[in-house]
């Protein structure tokens, strides 16, 4: 087995389109890609949307053009589910016109991470309905993903805390009025706060609007996650997500270390189910310096990312249990958690932080005996999660709490890019293991749990169900283990891809997860894009939460399951 | 030292002892710290509290609101936006309150120190009073830390925070 992706690379997609050229497969890794012009954007994406069945956007980032052209460069990748392609598309920008249309009127949940592309590029999207800062602060100077934007080594100095603590950087709920046309601004797709605010409250009840902060430190929030609510008493008119409380710098800081350094780097992205990151890393920079992985390595592979899926599932319980007023879940699934949180010990030498997988294979076998001891256990799992079931699933009180709250329709899984579980839990078949089978997955048979009415008991329904699935892989992946090398022999500590540009998805816990790499033909990325699940899961709260009230907001957002520090990076 | 102003009233067989003492000696047994996890450290802040290691048994008990607690895990990354907001949950924290710096990030900014919105380390901004190497430190390490802080609450020795309000109020804050 190679690193070769199964994507058949068919560039007819691109025909008959208008304002498409360059169409190749040059230079954007094995996936089919165009190049447009700003102006064409709208109508190329428009047709491969509503004419190709592209329905879901897979990637929206931006890359620094090489220092010869200055400017930005604009990837969209977008994928068509029925036979699962992806295509890439690019736009040009120079650096004195750094000014694209905004997509948010073909996919609302393009919003945000148009709002990022601003905040790290400062590429401003013409007729975005909330353009503003999203990770940094409101306050903060320039733009970091800029080449021209220098890191001082060490970091933040006192001058700049200082500032910091002067003020809380945030100026709360505003229509944005900045570089916005009110003609040609699209709608925002779900209520605005400020709006909802600057309206009366109920005549006949006297009742006044109010704005609430919930987070960054509330204890269901689950990290460092800040909601701004506009509220009539209970109910719950218009909510926005803000976050970039953990924003640690991840992508620029992986533009001055090696790809092997990164690895160490995006394990922190996704702190609970680091495996998976480094995975979709690895696979993107075998892909650009055509680095060859030995099967054994690909069964680990696959047997690691499903360990660390039921760590991270686990976990996710801890925390949806304890969010609706049940503590004991929490004793009883952080017990399997450090069950398998010691094999990884045993076997990578981290708890959480692993570092394992590596350019070529893995860092090291399985240790004498190890593999023995982990079946044994695995078998006893399915009788544990029985146990997780008994607590939970029959559980009056849960079940009011989360059967018909927070209902996601296919149509808004699809709009706001939607995956992992939560877009099973709303019956919406995809899942990258079996789709576009990766690593060994291709010998295994994954079977897919799906939901019926998508509210938040089928996402606790369909993750409990993916918890007995990882544990049967594991024990597959365990018993079909090849003989041979862990790692290929002769790849160097630090490999030098050459140009190019590489965009490699695993199915991670929380859904489709992307790294988006680009190569200078250096031993350091030039652009490193982690396509965060939850991120565009959170994000759809936006649409769902008003109409609800205060108690139901915690049901639904723990059912997203949220992990801040691969929203943030 | 102050140990030895706890006498047993012969007459009415009553302990008396100062009321500081008792409630270091209170605290000392139930330190509550406060649930605030940034990020990957709270992971294993939460395993603290989970059945393998257990930390109620010594009185260790995660409370929710800053006004209730005795301590302040700072478990995780600290950034320009966070930075006020980390003051303000101190603030509301009443003396003598305890500033446990768990991981690498809390420490000195771990591996994100180059980084251009990272503080780095807690200390820039509160007095802390334990350090908990690692990255994230081992669970046994971070019950390390709270067992220290209660025999130095026991003990009768001054947090970092109540030297450095007594520094203030001398007027010379060095913070």
């Amino acid at each position: 087995m190679t690193t070769r992706s199964a994507i058949a690379v068919d560039t007819r997609t691109f025909e008959g389109i208008s304002g498409v050229f360059e169409v190749g497969v040059l230079g954007m890794g094995d996936l089919p890609s165009a190049h447009t012009m700003p102006r064409h954007l709208i109508d190329v994406l428009t047709a491969l949307k509503q004419e190709r069945g592209f329905t879901h956007l897979s990637l929206l980032t931006a890359a620094e053009r090489p220092a010869e052209t200055p400017g930005v460069k604009m990837v969209y990748a977008v994928t068509r589910r029925t036979d699962h392609t992806t295509l890439m598309l690019s736009v040009d920008l120079p650096e004195e016109s750094l000014r694209v249309p905004t997509i948010v009127a073909l996919w609302p949940g393009a919003l945000p991470l148009e709002r990022e592309v601003y905040d790290l590029f400062g590429v401003v999207f013409e007729g975005s309905p909330n353009l503003r800062r999203i990770v940094l602060r409101d306050d903060f100077a320039g733009h970091p993903l800029r080449k021209g934007f220098v890191m001082t080594p060490g970091g933040v100095d006192a001058e700049d805390l200082a500032w910091a603590l002067a003020s809380h950087g945030d100026d709360g709920p505003a229509p944005q009025p900045e570089n916005s046309d009110p003609k040609r601004t699209v709608p925002l797709p779900y209520p605005s706060v400020a709006e909802q605010l600057a309206r009366p409250g109920d005549p006949i009840l006297h009742s006044q609007r109010q704005l609430l902060h919930m987070g960054p430190q509330h204890p269901s929030m689950h990290g460092v996650l800040h909601l701004w609510l506009a509220l009539e008493g209970e109910m719950v008119l218009a909510s926005e997500v803000t976050h970039g409380y953990l924003h640690r710098c991840i992508e620029k800081l992986a533009e001055t270390r090696s790809y092997r350094a990164c690895t160490a780097l995006v394990d922190r992205a996704d702190y609970v189910s680091g495996f998976h990151t480094e995975l979709a890393l690895l696979m993107g920079a075998e892909e650009l310096a055509q680095i060859e992985v030995p099967p054994k390595a690909q069964y680990l592979r696959v047997l690691m990312s499903e360990l660390v899926r039921l760590t991270s599932h686990t976990t996710w319980f801890a925390a949806c249990g304890i969010d609706v007023g049940a503590f004991t879940p929490m004793l009883f699934s952080f017990r399997d958690r450090e069950a398998i949180l010691d094999f990884f010990e045993e076997i990578t030498g981290g708890r959480m932080m692993f570092n394992y997988f590596r350019p070529g294979g893995v860092k090291d076998d399985l240790p004498a005996g190890c593999a023995d001891r982990l079946h044994a256990y695995l078998k006893t799992l399915s009788a544990s999660i029985d146990g997780y079931e008994a607590l939970l699933t029959t559980n009056e009180i849960f079940r009011n709490r989360t059967c018909g709250i927070g209902v996601i329709s296919p149509q808004t899984i699809l709009d706001f890019g939607v995956t992992g579980p939560m877009a099973r839990a709303s019956g919406v078949d995809i899942d990258l293991r079996r789709d576009e089978p990766y690593a060994a997955y291709a010998d295994f048979d994954v079977h897919v749990p799906l939901g019926e009415i998508g509210d938040s008991f089928d996402r606790y329904a369909v993750r409990i169900a993916e918890m007995r699935e990882s544990a049967r892989l594991a024990m597959l992946a365990l018993e079909g283990m090849p003989e041979g090398d862990f790692v290929t022999p002769g790849v160097p500590r630090a490999i030098k891809p050459p140009a190019g540009c590489a965009y490699r998805r695993v199915e991670s816990p929380r859904g489709e997860l992307g790294v988006y790499l680009e190569s200078d033909g250096t031993a350091q990325p030039w652009r490193m894009k982690i396509r965060s699940p939850a991120f565009s899961n959170l994000h759809v709260t936006n649409a769902v939460l008003p109409g609800r009230r205060i108690s139901d907001i915690i049901a639904i957002v723990s059912s997203v399951d949220v992990v801040m520090g691969e929203i943030d990076r | 030292m102050v140990v030895s102003k706890v006498r047993v009233d012969e007459e009415t067989k009553v302990l008396i002892a100062p009321l500081q003492f008792l409630m270091n000696w209170a605290r000392g047994h139930s330190m509550w710290p406060l649930t605030f996890g940034t990020a990957c450290c709270a992971i294993e802040m939460m395993t603290v509290g989970s059945a393998r290691y257990d930390t109620e048994r010594y009185g260790i008990f995660f409370r929710n609101s800053p006004r209730q607690a005795d301590c302040m895990i700072v478990a995780g990354t600290i950034n320009l936006k966070m930075a006020p907001r980390i003051e303000l949950l101190y603030e509301q924290m009443s003396l003598p309150k305890y500033v446990i710096a768990m991981g690498s990030c809390a420490v000195s900014a771990g591996p994100f120190a180059d980084g251009y919105n990272v503080v780095q380390g807690v200390d820039q901004i509160l007095p802390v009073d334990i350090y908990v190497p690692g990255c994230p430190p081992r669970p046994e390490a971070l019950m390390n830390a709270l067992l220290m802080v209660m025999e130095r609450n026991s003990a009768g020795i001054p947090s970092a925070a109540e030297v450095f309000a007594a520094e203030q109020r001398a007027g010379k804050a060095a913070l």
